[in-house]
């Protein structure tokens, strides 16, 4: 099945990245022929619409982006080249993102939509040397201010939806036509009758999310109903305010007051050497003042008035494109350290409510339908929950062919993976080892590529297991994730290379003296499973024309269906 | 005992108990110890090996490298050297007749025989890749 994430603005852009590291860990989509649980078959293809091309979000995603590419080719003939990273591990993804940016607008003159505000979109033909078009500023007027026209839109809408919607409207229907740059971008007519499944996600309560999100997928659904037989499915979600920003380094102008030159000056003097200014040229800060001081930031203050005003939209006007659309948010928010307008400072760790967020995606993909068509929900957090206080137990489950997917024992045969395939196969010995381990016996009349397939599984491993870290990073103060560190801790002994923790991993995969049963079980959360590493010997995928990728999803099914709730949690 | 008779009529053999005429019975004790010691030895060392893999509660730690197995051949020697040193203190016809030298050409014998024994052991056995 052909998936396609489509990431509105910096929260779905971090959405996105998620869901890359939940495939790369071996979240499933689907059941192969032999009914186990894989995402191998599916490919996704990732849109970026945003105009901050350069944010941290995007450098995050594209990261998290190579990392897959080098799993996905480690597992499958090493040729990291490729941008479709391919591998019978989990599905293919288009490692090149395709950025859609709404800035880059179709253009009859080479002027046309050069200068990156609102005003120079909606009004660039105006006032240029030897053209005759009227300009369109009366139209504007009673909709805009003239700052509200002039603030330079590229790093995004500053949480304005009004000035992206008329951005967007534009920019959605120049994905009509493959000339345009966004056209080319997005390349609709490849998916002319063919099966897809376009998932939306952005901000509820932001700029480029909050206007992006309705725009784009009001677009598809008219596609969509104009060709009924081409099997599309629109899914959406959207992120109620689950961080707050702090207060930028000084606070905004009151409405109708003025500036000049000589105060932006005297902020840059004061505030210049601010964290929020870092590595900015001058021309840079100045803009970033101008934008502070006319109060082109988020505001902590507006997010859930204004992402309740976006719910009130939906509810009056957009859900209906969805086939499935979900809702992530934060009862309680939690609060950001350091501020940032949108660029490349915008770094943030992956937060618990951007997982679930990508869970409900997979939902989404897995065809796992939730609810009917009038309900609409999946919980990030409860009240009961702290925001900064999640474990792996309160995430959502979804399913695969009827078979649930509960993603603390994803993560906990994941984390085994990396151990037994890393610490137990007896790598230095095969030819010794073919009474006891099946993957020896396979290398036996090819034991040259001991030497291949040992330093690939070592390196996609070692890559999963960062997936694995970045997903559920501890909360801190500095950088809040959401996450209880418990998880964290407990599936880092999986991880760890040291003996002691080796040592410690195989005492509970051990078996007991004159018996075959092991003498403990390894844990994660509520989750455990039972087995022992002479089990483990036997678990191989059947015939010798199996890849590294085959063998890996082979032993994570295994360790994944002995993965068991714990009585009494 | 014919056989052992047998070996004892060969000259190099003879180096290993140079009284065997005058003392044929003894001889063929003597000869009959060598080899049941080596062979007891090889028994053991491989009773070792097996038990220590059935034992091992990882899978890997079944798994000997050519190494370990090597050195393992390698102590065994030591045990079949101690018991013919006990064997032949113990035994008066043995302290009478056995020379002290026919003592260590004896021990070379019995390790001769045992290590023919451990090596064939290991190369008709499953366990032949950890030996070669």
């Amino acid at each position: 099945m052909k998936h396609v994430f489509i990431a509105i603005g910096g929260s779905g852009t971090k959405v996105a990245e998620a869901l890359v590291r939940l495939l790369a860990v071996g979240f499933p989509t689907r059941r192969d022929e032999g009914g186990n649980a894989t995402s191998t078959g599916d490919s996704l293809q990732i849109w970026r619409v945003d105009p901050d091309r350069s944010s941290g979000a995007s450098d995050d995603l594209n990261q998290a982006l190579q990392d897959y590419r080098r799993i996905q080719s480690c597992l499958s003939d090493n040729n990291a080249t490729r941008s479709l990273a391919h591998s019978n591990w989990a599905m293919d993804i288009e490692t090149n993102v395709r950025h859609l940016d709404p800035l880059d607008l179709p253009q009859e003159g080479e002027q046309d939509n050069v200068v990156k505000t609102l005003r120079g979109v909606l009004d660039s033909r105006h006032n240029r040397s030897g053209q005759s078009v009227t300009s369109s500023g009366t139209l504007l007027a009673p909709f805009y201010e003239k700052k509200d026209l002039d603030v330079q839109i590229d790093r995004g809408f500053y949480q304005k939806p009004f000035i992206g919607s008329a951005v967007m409207s534009i920019f959605s229907k120049s994905l009509e036509d493959d000339a345009t740059p966004g056209g080319r971008a997005a390349g609709l007519t490849a998916f002319s009758n063919t099966p897809t499944n376009f998932f939306l996600c952005g901000s509820l309560h932001g700029g480029t999310g909050a206007c992006g999100v309705p725009v784009i997928a009001n677009f598809l659904k008219t596609r969509k109903d104009q060709n009924t037989g081409w099997g599309w499915r629109i899914g959406g979600c959207l992120l109620a305010p689950y961080v707050t920003p702090p207060n930028p380094p000084f606070n905004s102008l009151e409405d109708g007051s003025q500036f000049n030159e000589n105060d932006v000056g005297h902020y840059i003097e004061r505030y210049g050497n601010e964290p929020a200014f870092a590595g900015m040229t001058p021309e840079e800060k100045q803009e970033l003042v101008k934008q502070i001081l006319q109060g082109f930031y988020a505001d902590p203050e507006d997010m859930e008035a204004r992402a309740k005003q976006g719910l009130a939209y939906y509810r009056d006007h957009s859900a209906d494109y969805f086939d499935e659309l979900y809702l992530v948010g934060k009862p309680n928010p939690n609060k950001l350290k350091a501020w940032s307008n949108g660029g490349a400072t915008q770094r943030n760790p992956l937060n618990s409510a951007e997982i679930v967020s990508a869970l409900s995606a997979l939902n989404f993909y897995a065809q796992a339908n939730t609810g009917n068509q009038k309900s609409y929900v999946i919980g990030s957090s409860t009240y009961d929950i702290p925001a900064d206080d999640m474990r792996l137990s309160h995430l959502p489950s979804y399913k695969v062919g009827g078979f649930e997917i509960d993603a603390e024992k994803v993560f906990l045969a994941s984390a085994l993976l990396q151990h037994l395939v890393v610490h137990q196969i007896p790598w230095k010995n095969v030819r010794a080892s073919i009474k006891d381990f099946e993957l020896c016996r396979f290398y036996d009349d090819k034991e040259a590529r001991v030497g291949i397939d040992e330093p690939s599984f070592t390196e996609a491993l070692r890559l999963i297991a960062l997936s694995l870290q970045h997903l559920i990073r501890e909360n801190h103060e500095q950088f809040p994730t959401g996450w209880n560190g418990r998880d964290a801790q407990e599936m880092w002994k999986y991880l760890a290379s040291d003996d002691i923790s080796i040592k410690d991993v195989e005492q509970k995969l051990a078996k007991k003296l004159m018996s075959k049963e092991a003498k403990g079980f390894v844990a994660l959360g509520n989750s455990s499973a039972k087995f022992t590493t002479q089990e483990f010997g036997k678990w191989c995928p059947a015939g010798d024309q199996f890849t590294r990728g085959d063998y890996l999803r082979h032993v994570w099914t295994e360790l994944f269906n002995r993965c068991q709730t714990q009585l009494g949690t | 005992m014919r056989l052992i008779a047998l070996l004892l009529e060969n000259d190099f053999l003879r180096m290993l108990f140079a009284a065997a005429d005058d003392e044929p019975d003894t001889a063929v004790s003597w000869m009959t110890t060598l080899i049941v010691t080596a062979a007891l030895a090889a028994g053991l060392i491989f009773a070792f090996k097996g038990l220590r893999k059935y034992l091992a509660d990882i899978a890997k730690r079944k798994i000997w490298t050519r190494g370990q197995t090597w050195l393992m051949i390698f102590v065994g020697l030591f045990p079949i050297f101690f018991a013919l040193l006990a064997i032949w203190y113990l035994n008066r016809d043995y302290l009478t007749f056995v020379q002290i030298g026919e003592l260590f050409t004896g021990t070379l014998f019995a390790w001769i025989i045992y290590l023919v024994l451990v090596i064939l052991g290991h190369l008709v056995s499953p366990w032949r890749r950890e030996l070669v």
